[in-house]
C-alpha cells in the first residue's frame, strides 16, 4: 500500500447562528388574560366559586388531603395499600413523614392557592361600587380564605404571613388570629351591605355565607385560645341553618371518590373511632353507626360513611355539634364548670332526628363535676362528633392528650416551600 | 416570556482513504440554549405550583465519529461495515438560583443543578455505614439518610442509636438520564444473491427513572415482593424502602440487536424482471441488567429535560417481517 492517495481531504467549518426569532407575543386564545378576569363581575364571580372547587374537587384538594393526613396521624383511619407512599409515612408517623410527602403538599399548595385567589377576589370587591354586590364575593371567598390559613394553622407551627415571593412566616396561633381577622372584615361587609340577589344567584346556593363566617369565627378564637371571644361567637351561631359543600356526578364528593368508593386507601380504624378505651363510644353511641359503616363478607369490617358516603353527600361546613362544644370547651375553660356542663349535654342527649345533618350520640346526659373531667368528656365528644373532619390533630395538642396517642405533633414544611423560599422555617422534631 | 434559543458550534472533517475503502468522519459540537423554557416548580405560597418561563442556559458539548470500511470487496463477496460513535455532555450554566425541581412527571424528581447533567434526578437514598454498606435496622430493613442538608450537593448525616436521625430527609444526586456514549455498529455482507444487514446499537452509562418497576413491588406483583412473601426479605421490607427514591434509579445500559435482515436475490423469473424475497427481524436482543422491559422508553416524551423516566411506558416492539418484492 505504498501508493496510498489521500482522496478527498475536506474540512468543513460550519457556524450556525440561529438568528433571534420574531418577538412577537400571540396571546393564547384559550384562556383570558389575568387583566381581562379582573375587569369583569362574573369572572370574578366564578373564581370565587371556583375557590369551593379548589377546596373540595378530587384527591388533591385540601379537604381530601386534610382529612387524610389528620385522620393517619391521629390513629382514626387504617391504610389499606402501603403502595399509596404519602399515607404509608403518615400512617407510620414520626420521622418517617417527610418533606417529600405529597397529601401534606396538596393541603400546602391548595391553601396558598385559595389564599392568592381569595385576595384578588376581595380587592377586586373592595374596589366595586355596587357594594351589596361586593359584599357577596367578599363573605364567600372570606370563608375559604379563613378555611385555608385555619387548616395550615392545625398542621404546621408557622404558616407562611401572606403571599408572594418569599414569604415570612407567622406563629400558628397568629394564623387563627389572622383568620378570624378575615372573617370579622367579612362579617363587616356582610352587614353594612347585604348581599344582594345578583350575587347570591351566582355563587353556591347551598353555601349560607353569614352562618359559615360565624361559626368558623368561633372555631379559630377557641383554636387561638381567646375563650371569651369564642364563647361569643358561638351565640350568633344559627344550629339549624343548613351550609354544605354540594357534589354532583362531575365533581364528586373526593373523600368517596378516592377513599370509600376503591377501599385502596384509607378506612376506619374499628368503632372506637381510633380513641383509647376509656375513651371509646358507649355502644349504644348513635354517631358510631351514622360514621362507620359494616361489612359483614368483605373485610375490612369498618367501612367510611357519614360525610363520605356517596359521591353526592354534603359535605358540611361547621356541624351545629362543633359549635355546641366549642361553647362547651370555651366555657369550661373560663371555669364556668356548670354552663359547660349544659352545652356539653346538648351534644350528648341530642338525637340524631334532631340534627339538620342527622349527626346525633341519643344518650343519657354526661355526669362530671371537676373541670378536667368536663373537659375530657368534652375531647371526648368532639372526636366522635366530628369524626374525620380533620380537626383531631389540633383537639389532641389543646387538650394535653398524652404524646404516644398520635404520631406526629407538626408537619415538615414541603420541599417545594423550602427549596424555593429561604424563609421556610426548620422543621419540627416530632 | 420568549422563545428558546439555540446557538450552535459545530466543526467536522469528512475523510476517505484506499479508494474510499476506509472513510472517517468526525464532527465536534458546542451548543448552547439560551432562555431555557420549563415548567419548574416555585414556592406554593406564590399562589402557583409551578411556572413556565425562561430559566438559565445549558451547554452540550460533543463529538461523533463515523468510521466506514470495506474489508472485502470481490466479485461475490462483499463486507462493508459502518461504526458511529456518539458521546454528549451537558451542563447546566447559570440557572438563576442552585435548585430548580421541574414539575414532576411520574413523580420523578428531575432537577436542573448549576454545573449538573439538565435533568439529573435528585432525591433521597439509602443511608450508609462508614464502611459503605447499607445501614439497616434491628429487623433488617433499610433506611433513608437523614440529617442537615448543608447545601444541595452537600450533607451531613446524622444518627442517633445508630439509625439515621434529624429533621430533614436528605436528598443528592441519585442519577443522570443523558448516556455517557451511544454508538452504533452495522454490518453489510453480501455473497453472491444473498444480502445480510446486522445491527447493533450500543447506549451506555444511563440511569432510569423506574417508577413502572417500584410499582410491581408495591401492588405485589414485582420479584421483591415475592421474595418478602417467601420469606427472602425480612417482612416489611418493601413498605420500608417504598419512599426511598434511590430504590427508582435503574441501569439502563444496553447493547441490543436492533437489526438481522437477509435478502435473497432470485433475479429474472417468468415475466418478472425482478423478485427478491427477503425475512427481517428487529430488536431481537437486548443485553442489559435493567429491571423493568425495556430501558429504551421515555413517559416524557420528547421532552428536552424529563429523559428516561420509565411509567407506564410501552416497551420497544420486537418485529419479524418476511417479505417479497418484485418487479415487472
Amino acid at each position: 500500500m505504498a501508493s496510498f492517495k489521500i482522496f478527498i481531504l475536506t474540512g468543513i467549518i460550519a457556524v450556525v447562528i440561529l438568528l433571534p426569532s420574531c418577538t412577537k407575543d400571540y396571546p393564547n386564545p384559550n384562556q383570558p388574560t389575568f387583566e381581562e378576569v379582573y375587569n369583569s363581575e362574573r369572572a370574578v364571580t366564578a373564581i370565587a366559586g371556583g375557590l369551593q372547587r379548589v377546596y373540595t374537587a378530587g384527591a388533591a384538594s385540601a379537604l381530601y388531603a386534610l382529612v387524610d393526613a389528620n385522620g393517619f396521624t391521629t390513629g382514626e383511619l387504617i391504610l389499606r395499600n402501603a403502595g399509596n407512599v404519602p399515607e404509608l409515612q403518615l400512617s407510620t408517623g414520626g420521622s418517617a413523614v417527610d418533606a417529600a410527602n405529597t397529601v401534606l403538599l396538596n393541603v400546602w399548595t391548595k391553601s396558598n392557592k385559595i389564599i392568592f385567589d381569595a385576595d384578588s377576589v376581595i380587592s377586586f370587591a373592595n374596589r366595586l361600587p355596587d357594594k351589596s354586590y361586593a359584599s357577596g364575593l367578599i363573605g364567600f371567598a372570606s370563608i375559604f380564605k379563613a378555611l385555608s390559613l385555619g387548616n395550615m394553622s392545625m398542621l404546621w407551627e408557622s404558616v407562611p404571613d401572606t403571599t408572594g415571593l418569599n414569604v415570612n412566616f407567622i406563629d400558628r396561633i397568629e394564623g387563627f388570629n389572622k383568620a378570624v381577622a378575615v372573617i370579622d372584615y367579612a362579617i363587616a361587609a356582610y352587614f353594612a351591605n347585604p348581599p344582594n340577589t345578583q350575587v347570591t344567584g351566582r355563587l353556591p346556593s347551598d353555601v349560607n355565607i353569614i352562618n359559615t363566617l360565624r361559626a368558623l369565627k368561633a372555631r379559630y378564637h377557641l383554636f387561638a385560645g381567646n375563650y371569651q371571644a369564642a364563647l361569643d361567637a358561638t351565640d350568633s351561631v344559627a344550629l339549624t341553618t343548613s351550609s354544605v359543600i354540594s357534589f354532583d356526578a362531575i365533581t364528586l364528593n373526593p373523600v368517596f371518590e378516592s377513599a370509600t368508593s376503591t377501599n385502596n386507601v384509607y378506612q376506619p380504624v374499628d368503632s372506637t373511632m381510633g380513641l383509647p378505651a376509656d375513651l371509646a363510644p358507649d355502644l349504644s353511641d348513635q354517631r358510631v353507626p351514622f360514621y362507620i359503616g359494616i361489612n359483614a363478607n368483605i373485610l375490612p369490617r369498618y367501612r367510611i360513611k357519614g360525610f363520605y358516603a356517596s359521591g353526592s353527600t354534603k359535605v358540611p361546613f361547621v356541624l351545629p355539634g362543633e359549635v355546641l362544644l366549642i361553647k362547651a370547651e370555651a366555657l369550661a375553660r373560663l371555669d364556668r364548670l356548670p354552663d359547660a356542663l349544659i352545652a356539653l349535654n346538648e351534644v350528648v342527649t341530642k338525637e340524631p332526628a334532631d340534627d339538620i345533618y342527622g349527626v346525633g350520640a341519643g344518650l343519657s346526659p354526661f355526669v362530671g363535676t371537676t373541670k378536667d373531667e368536663i373537659l375530657t368528656e368534652i375531647y371526648r365528644q368532639r372526636c366522635i362528633e366530628l369524626f374525620m373532619s380533620g380537626m383531631k390533630l389540633e383537639d389532641m395538642r389543646r387538650f394535653g392528650r398524652p404524646v404516644e396517642e398520635r404520631k406526629r405533633n407538626f408537619f415538615p414544611y414541603p420541599f417545594a416551600e423550602s427549596d424555593n423560599n429561604p424563609n421556610t422555617p426548620e422543621n419540627p422534631e416530632f | 416570556m420568549k422563545p428558546e434559543r439555540q446557538e450552535e458550534f459545530e466543526f467536522g472533517t469528512d475523510l476517505g482513504f484506499f479508494q474510499d475503502r476506509i472513510g472517517i468522519q468526525f464532527n465536534y459540537y458546542i451548543k448552547n440554549v439560551k432562555d431555557l423554557l420549563i415548567s419548574r416548580v416555585i414556592a406554593p405560597t406564590q399562589g402557583f405550583s409551578n411556572l413556565l418561563d425562561n430559566f438559565g442556559s445549558l451547554r452540550n458539548k460533543g463529538f461523533e465519529v463515523v468510521l466506514t470500511a470495506a474489508p472485502v470487496r470481490t466479485a461475490d463477496f462483499n463486507w462493508n461495515l459502518t461504526a458511529i460513535f456518539n458521546r454528549n455532555r451537558n451542563k447546566a450554566v447559570s440557572i438563576g438560583q442552585a435548585l430548580t425541581l421541574l414539575t414532576l412527571n411520574a413523580g420523578a424528581p428531575v432537577a436542573i443543578i448549576e454545573g449538573q447533567p439538565v435533568g439529573v434526578f435528585y432525591g433521597s437514598f439509602f443511608a450508609t455505614n462508614p464502611d459503605g454498606s447499607q445501614l439497616k435496622n434491628g429487623s433488617g430493613i433499610l433506611q433513608i439518610e437523614k440529617g442537615i442538608q448543608d447545601g444541595v450537593l452537600t450533607y451531613t448525616p446524622q444518627r442517633t442509636n445508630d439509625l439515621p436521625s434529624g429533621t430533614t430527609t436528605l436528598r443528592k444526586v441519585l442519577g443522570n438520564p443523558n448516556p455517557d456514549y451511544t454508538a452504533s455498529l452495522v454490518n453489510e455482507l453480501s455473497y453472491k444473491n444473498f444480502d445480510l444487514r446486522i445491527q447493533l446499537d450500543a447506549v451506555q452509562g444511563v440511569d432510569v427513572w423506574n417508577a413502572d418497576w417500584r410499582t410491581r413491588q408495591g401492588v405485589g406483583s414485582g420479584e421483591v415482593s415475592q421474595m418478602e412473601d417467601e420469606g427472602l426479605v425480612p417482612r416489611g421490607y418493601i413498605a420500608g424502602v417504598y419512599a426511598i427514591e434511590e430504590w427508582r434509579i435503574d441501569d439502563g445500559s444496553f447493547v441490543k440487536l436492533r437489526e438481522v435482515s437477509l435478502s435473497y436475490r432470485l433475479g429474472k423469473i417468468r415475466g418478472m424482471s425482478d423478485l427478491t424475497i427477503s425475512a427481517s427481524g428487529r430488536n431481537l436482543i437486548s443485553w442489559d441488567n435493567y429491571k423493568g422491559y425495556d430501558p429504551e422508553v421515555n413517559a416524557g416524551g420528547q421532552s428536552t429535560v424529563l429523559r428516561g423516566i420509565d411509567f407506564g411506558a410501552v416497551p420497544i416492539p420486537r418485529v419479524f417481517s418476511l417479505g417479497l418484492s418484485a418487479k415487472f
